[in-house]
């Protein structure tokens, strides 16, 4: 018995479901599946996937996103969140922010603003834009990619070690108004506690920040932050910098080797505090049986005139069929899975209406059903601002010194 | 209909980082909970107000090296603002102040057009520029821009957003380019041209640079001239400076910012302004607002007492950052205020009270909604940018008292079309779709279709 349930306290929940969010979903044939495409670029299309995901109780969802043009055209996922931050209540959302091209001053007023909106549901997908065609956006130049191909390892690497730079830098704008700082003191005329705002002085090899941010502090703290990917680069930046990490195991006989190699490059780093949380993330495709699923499945597989396959790990099949592969997961030792849907017109409702009661009745997951922050829900623990700590422990010591 | 009043254009400034704003008031609320922005942007909705407007600032402003802590400080980030009351109101238009020296236009054009599609048409751009090094310190490149060369960039990056907006031809991303002194830019956009064809282009800046940067770019001015002669010479000049560039004079909006305070009658309005005003100055406001002006410290000055009698410094090290000038020749106004003290018998902070008082609609809900009708009657300014003193219910008695009036007469729309885009509210016309696949050059585009000679 943990000393949890020693003391009476109900264990946390400890698997969660999140879902990921591609324009018309993740098997290329939903694009010419969906009368009007055009939809993906209203904000009805997202309510609709936002809210049915809320309904079926699902942790949270992310937004993928990239500068450039993927596939058939995104709207600014943050924007997207944000959007959806007034009219949820309940999930998490996750945008995909990239680091190579925006400023880390930028980004964190954006999240924290979402937190703000979304009252603590706030995330970031950190990604970087690794083409050329992305630098040219910009105007900036990028070495020759016959020299750093954009999948290239040294490539990766600097431009994740950038990340983690920004993910630093966007992690200290968070902190640098204590919670308190304002003080709306009528006696003094001050509006707030000018020592509770912090410079950060941020000085690395790509950015300089001064800060403090324009933005107060969201009410996370610190929103919660992941990578997505499986190269060494994305694994030691999630390692050092992250709370979540979303991995594809090519095969499932590698996902079990893949956290392995997650809990040695924590302890290469060094990282403190609580362990990253690794989320498995599988393509699915949820039908009321398996005959109805393949059904359906070859009928992408025509839309789009060529088979297809996701990195990762894909189940088609009954809710049963799809509650067996997360079991397998949940043993492995995953903190959760995020569900990419094969065809989102459909697939949204079939997780929410289908799959998750399966996964209830089999108590692999407990939906959400009342307002939480992000943090919390998965368990990740309160944020203490580094500043009101220092000065805790500072207090501390000068008590310490009076004994 | 023919009787009917020119129709008057109405937005909403969500209270902001400066004095104006009065936080010790017991109805002031949070400026950073977006139940604040949502209930000010349903009151404006309420009173069939044109558009909601952000400001921005990239720094905390400062004062002889601290961070200025007399005012409402801090500010949640405009976009995402923007983004959230798209969703909880319908037909409002949302305007966000971003500046064109500490961002990119590809990134910037992409938010806009985002913002435009969620809201189905409804996004405004108010495009400002820096150029202090003081603000640059939150940005990886620094971000100095010599002065200069402000309105070039900020030009030049209107022009590579309305390029970027316009590539796609229908359903399909076709090539971009933009070449100028500032960038040098292409690839495939991944938005639809917006709702609105382009987000409408606000400009916020008094100098010869930045009427012209109006004339040729925007769609409308926010300005701080908002009253008699005055209002009208800057009505007249920018509309003329529009018809230069080849453009009808109405298709560029003068929209000034302007406070207001609405009492039973008028005499009751004065008195509830002349509460205001002493809240918006404070004895350690009175003294600020001085340093500024003086660039010296007047810590020592007792605010009851008189003007301080040594001369301003302006040349000397600069006290203040993250603000910009507000005065081009600080040793006549500091004569104008010794001799209006003098002659009124004024100590510093009532000097200050009468001399900060800033234009503004104050009185009965008739007598208000007669000056805004005279106001664009007489063509000193197209409609009003709205700026109450309290977050977020400053705006009720206008919706409530003045808008009822400005309808009875007809100047102010009862309901909103339907479906309408923002532009279609302000009666601007849609720019036309081009063909797609957009390339310019910054040296072609900042030529004038007709020589300036003045």
């Amino acid at each position: 018995m943990s000393a949890a349930q020693a003391e009476g306290i109900p264990p946390a929940q400890t698997f969660h479901l999140g879902i990921g969010l591609q324009d018309t979903g993740w098997h290329p044939g939903s694009w010419f599946r969906i009368p009007g495409a055009q939809e993906i670029f209203t904000s009805q299309y997202w309510a609709d996937l936002a809210l049915a995901a809320e309904a079926g109780g699902l942790d949270f969802v992310t937004f993928e996103d990239s500068l450039g043009l993927q596939r058939h055209g995104q709207l600014d996922a943050s924007l997207v969140a944000s959007w959806l931050g007034a009219r949820t209540s309940k999930i998490g959302l996750i945008p995909t922010l990239t680091t190579t091209h925006t400023e880390p001053f930028h980004v964190s007023k954006n999240l924290a603003t979402l937190d703000h909106i979304s009252a603590g549901r706030a995330g970031w997908q950190v990604e970087v834009s690794r083409t050329e065609a992305e630098s040219r956006l910009f105007g900036r130049d990028r070495p020759p990619a016959e020299l750093l191909p954009e999948d290239s390892e040294p490539w990766l690497a600097e431009l994740y070690a950038e990340s983690e730079q920004a993910v630093e830098v966007v992690r200290r704008l968070w902190d640098s108004w204590e919670d308190d700082a304002e003080i709306r003191d009528a006696a003094t005329g001050r509006f707030v506690d000018r020592e509770k705002l912090h410079y950060i002085d941020y000085q690395g090899s790509r950015f300089s920040v001064k800060g403090p941010s324009i933005t107060p502090r969201p009410p996370q703290g610190q929103p919660v932050v992941s990578y997505q990917g499986t190269s060494e680069p994305v694994i030691k930046a999630a390692a050092t910098s992250a709370d979540l990490l979303f991995v594809e195991a090519p095969q499932r006989s590698l996902a079990g080797e893949l956290l392995k190699t997650v809990r040695e490059t924590e302890r290469i780093f060094g990282r403190s505090g609580a362990p990253l949380q690794v989320y498995a993330d599988l393509t699915v495709l949820v039908e009321d049986s398996d005959e109805n699923a393949q059904f359906r499945w070859a009928g992408l597989e025509e839309a789009n005139g060529s088979d297809w396959s996701p990195a990762g790990e894909l189940v088609a099949g009954s809710a049963a069929a799809v509650a067996d592969v997360v079991a397998i997961y949940q043993d492995l030792g995953f903190a959760g899975v995020r569900l990419k849907p094969a065809e989102h017109a459909r697939d949204l409702s079939s997780i929410a209406e289908l799959l998750v009661p399966e996964l209830a009745r089999r108590e692999i997951f407990t939906p959400v059903d009342e307002p939480q922050q992000l943090r919390r829900r998965l368990g990740l623990g309160e944020a203490p601002n580094r500043h009101s700590a220092e000065q805790k422990h500072h207090d501390a010591a000068l008590v310490g010194d009076a004994a | 209909m023919s009787a009917s009043p020119r129709q008057v254009i109405l937005g909403a400034h969500f209270p902001g980082v400066n004095n104006t704003t009065v936080w010790s008031d017991p109805a002031s609320g949070s400026h950073i909970a977006f139940d604040s922005f949502r209930r000010f942007a349903q009151a404006a909705e309420r009173g069939r107000f044109d558009f909601l407007f952000l400001a921005e600032g990239l720094r905390l402003r400062e004062q002889k090296g601290q961070i200025h802590d007399l005012d409402v400080v801090g500010r949640p980030d405009t976009l995402p603002v923007l983004a959230g009351l798209a969703a909880v109101t319908e037909h409002l238009g949302l305007a966000g102040t971003i500046n064109a020296t500490y961002n990119e236009p590809y990134e910037v054009a992409r938010q806009f057009a985002s913002l435009d599609h969620l809201s189905a048409g409804r996004a405004a751009w108010n495009v400002v520029t820096s150029s202090d090094a003081f603000t640059g310190e939150n940005f990886r490149r620094g971000g100095y821009l010599p002065h200069d060369q402000r309105y070039v960039r900020a030009e030049e990056f209107v022009r590579a957003a309305k390029t970027i907006w316009d590539s796609w031809s229908g359903e399909e991303p076709d090539p971009f380019e933009y070449r100028s002194t500032q960038f040098s830019i292409e690839g495939r956009f991944n938005l639809p041209r917006p709702p609105q064809g382009h987000p409408v282009i606000f400009q916020a800046g008094d100098s010869a640079e930045g009427r012209d940067f109006a004339a040729r770019n925007a769609d409308a001015i926010f300005t701080r001239h908002s009253a008699g002669e005055e209002g009208r010479r800057f009505y007249a000049d920018v509309k003329a400076r529009a018809e230069r560039y080849g453009r009808d004079p109405d298709s560029l909006k003068v929209l000034p910012g302007i406070s207001f305070i609405i009492g039973d009658t008028d005499q009751e309005a004065e008195e509830i302004a002349a509460e205001v005003r002493a809240q918006q100055v404070s004895g350690q406001t009175a003294i600020l607002i001085l340093e500024r002006l003086w660039n010296r410290d007047l810590s020592g000055y007792d605010p009851e007492g008189p003007l301080p009698e040594i001369d301003p410094d302006p040349d000397g090290p600069q006290l203040f950052a993250g603000r910009t000038r507000q005065h081009d020749d600080v040793h006549a106004e500091v004569a104008t205020l010794r001799r209006i003290s003098a002659e009124q018998g004024l100590n510093l902070r009532q000097t200050v009270i009468a001399t900060q008082a800033r234009q503004s609609l104050i009185g009965s809900p008739a007598t208000v909604a007669q000056q805004i009708i005279e106001a664009v009657k007489t063509r000193v300014s197209d409609g009003f940018i709205l700026v109450p003193h309290i977050t977020p219910a400053g705006l009720d008695p206008f919706v409530d008292k003045v808008v009822p009036l400005l309808q009875e007469r007809g100047a102010l729309r009862s309901e909103y079309p339907q479906g309408a885009l923002l532009r279609d509210l302000l009666g601007l016309g849609v720019p036309g779709s081009p063909c797609g696949g957009g390339a310019e050059t910054g040296a072609q585009a900042l030529s004038p279709q007709v020589s300036l000679s003045h």
